[in-house]
């Protein structure tokens, strides 16, 4: 594969490609599974760095993994079953292969781990529903780059029906009036008008409402 | 004069020495000497504020006096700004127009550190540098579930408030601001007002005597124009405003959302919506409105 064909790759990865050579890598993807399998590891790549959400593995994976560990172990102790002359410690080969066969189920787990990642993504594998989805993939910002470590949850909030949530603009408002009248008058000054401030996060679950109370 | 009354009389004197140091280097004292330096010393500065797992930066200028002006303006994300000029208040925002409204009238109310006592137990926990600056870390445990715990950075030599951090009931670490850069200006003199004891008093008017213990109001403003009131209680730390207003046929209904570690929890109920905002436990601020409507509306009412 040269590495004219890799870039197209990649721009079509972005959604930087015209639709004529769109046509071609498509047709390509359907029939080479080693063009496949990178198209997949650039999806993994942009997905790494917008920080998407994690998709768990599924309730298999250990055992699919015990099960290819096991396999290549087995072959590889019936390729050494017969001792040859001059060959060195029974026990420390048997060390050896037990270490050998540590860093095998790592690297198994590892590449079986991304796999599953890549394949559970939607889309993916399915190359024109990949396709699809770029054009509603939006460009990496600064907020990407944000480290994904959070802090404790703030106090549980009750779920309600969503039903009907006051605007945004008017919910802006309550908490802008605090911040400013709130930072005169306890000790802590400037503290609630930085809050205020703040862009606020937008999560789905924030903003909770039921009706007929 | 014997020997006997002179040791007694010189271990008294020890005694009282010893008292009087130290009470002057309780935190109680620290915090209202923090209350102070926010009303008197010039700074600008940028702060980081940590939050639902990403990082902020508000950048502050703040003036005190006769010519007071404040303004924080978000260095991150979509663009928010808050003026405080004379009595007047603008919000600048990328996503929405530009509002201004009164500022809260004779709302500077020095510490009551009998209040503050009822609240929190306060207790030393070290010393740091924020900024540049060496602090003092104060930590004010709450006494009961209406209010978070805080640890509070106070700079020792200014006693300006360096950094805070919200702590949860099991310990937890809500959110926190802290200092990455401040230039401080000699102090300006500056005295507390009356009027927050008089906006309290205004409260056994509207018939509301708040119910959530360890809080007092502290302000009180209402907009004509919208019909509405914002009415502010604090406990010297924890700050929390109960809006009343009118909403002719809006749907009736509860409603909540947070900002970081700032709760707001409100109800519609015929045309009267109470909300309560604060950075105070959810189950807080709906007792807030709770107690508030029930001041508002006699029992079958609405």
């Amino acid at each position: 594969m040269n590495e004219s064909i890799r870039e197209q790759l990649s721009a079509m990865a972005d959604g930087e490609i015209q639709s004529e050579s769109t046509r071609f890598l498509l047709k390509r993807l359907d029939r080479d599974p080693e063009f496949r399998g990178l198209w997949e590891r650039y999806h993994l790549i942009r997905d790494c760095l917008r920080r998407q959400d994690h998709v768990l593995a599924p309730s298999d994976f250990c055992q699919r993994v015990s099960q290819q560990i096991e396999s290549d172990l087995g072959a590889e102790t019936a390729a050494h079953s017969r001792p040859q002359a001059g060959s060195v410690n029974p026990r420390r080969q048997l060390l050896w292969r037990s270490l050998a066969g540590g860093a095998i189920a790592a690297g198994v787990a590892v590449v079986s781990l991304f796999s599953v990642r890549a394949g559970v993504d939607a889309g993916l594998p399915q190359p024109n529903a990949a396709v699809a989805n770029l054009s509603q993939v939006a460009a990496i910002t600064s907020r990407d780059l944000i480290p994904p470590w959070k802090e404790q949850s703030v106090a549980r909030t009750d779920r309600f029906l969503l039903v009907q949530t006051p605007l945004a603009s008017e919910l802006d408002r309550y908490f802008m009036r605090h911040g400013e009248a709130a930072g005169g008058v306890g000790a802590l000054g400037m503290l609630p008008a930085v809050r205020a401030v703040s862009e606020p996060v937008r999560a789905a679950t924030a903003d909770t409402a039921q009706t007929g109370k | 004069m014997t020997g006997c009354r002179w040791i007694a009389w010189y271990a008294a004197m020890l005694a009282g020495i010893s008292t009087a140091a130290v009470a002057a280097d309780a935190p109680v004292v620290w915090l209202q000497r923090m209350q102070q330096a926010q009303w008197q010393r010039s700074y600008e500065g940028v702060v980081v504020y940590v939050h639902d797992g990403r990082v902020d930066q508000v950048r502050i200028s703040s003036r005190p006096g006769a010519d007071a002006f404040q303004r924080f303006a978000s260095m991150s994300g979509d663009r928010r700004e808050l003026l405080k000029s004379g009595t007047e208040v603008r919000s600048l925002q990328a996503t929405a127009a530009p509002a201004a409204w009164p500022a809260m009238a004779g709302q500077q109310r020095a510490l009551d550190a009998r209040q503050l006592g009822e609240s929190y137990h306060l207790q030393w926990l070290g010393t740091d540098r924020v900024a540049g600056f060496n602090a003092r870390l104060i930590e004010a445990v709450p006494q009961d579930h209406e209010r978070y715990g805080q640890r509070l950075w106070v700079d020792q030599e200014s006693g300006l408030l360096l950094g805070a951090a919200l702590i949860g009931p099991q310990q937890e670490l809500l959110e926190q601001v802290m200092f990455a850069q401040l230039a401080l200006d000699a102090p300006t003199p500056a005295a507390p007002s009356a009027g927050g004891a008089a906006a309290a008093g205004n409260e056994t008017a509207t018939g509301t005597a708040m119910r959530v213990p360890g809080f007092v109001m502290v302000g009180r403003r209402i907009d004509a124009a919208r019909g509405l009131e914002q009415r502010v209680y604090s406990d010297g730390l924890a700050t929390v405003s109960v809006y009343v207003e009118r909403r002719e046929g809006a749907p009736a209904g509860e409603f909540s959302t947070r900002r970081g570690a700032v709760q707001l929890y409100g109800r519609q109920r015929g045309d009267l919506r109470v909300v309560a905002v604060g950075a105070v436990p959810a189950d807080s601020t709906r007792r807030w409105v709770d107690a508030t409507l029930a001041g508002l509306v006699p029992a079958g009412g609405q």
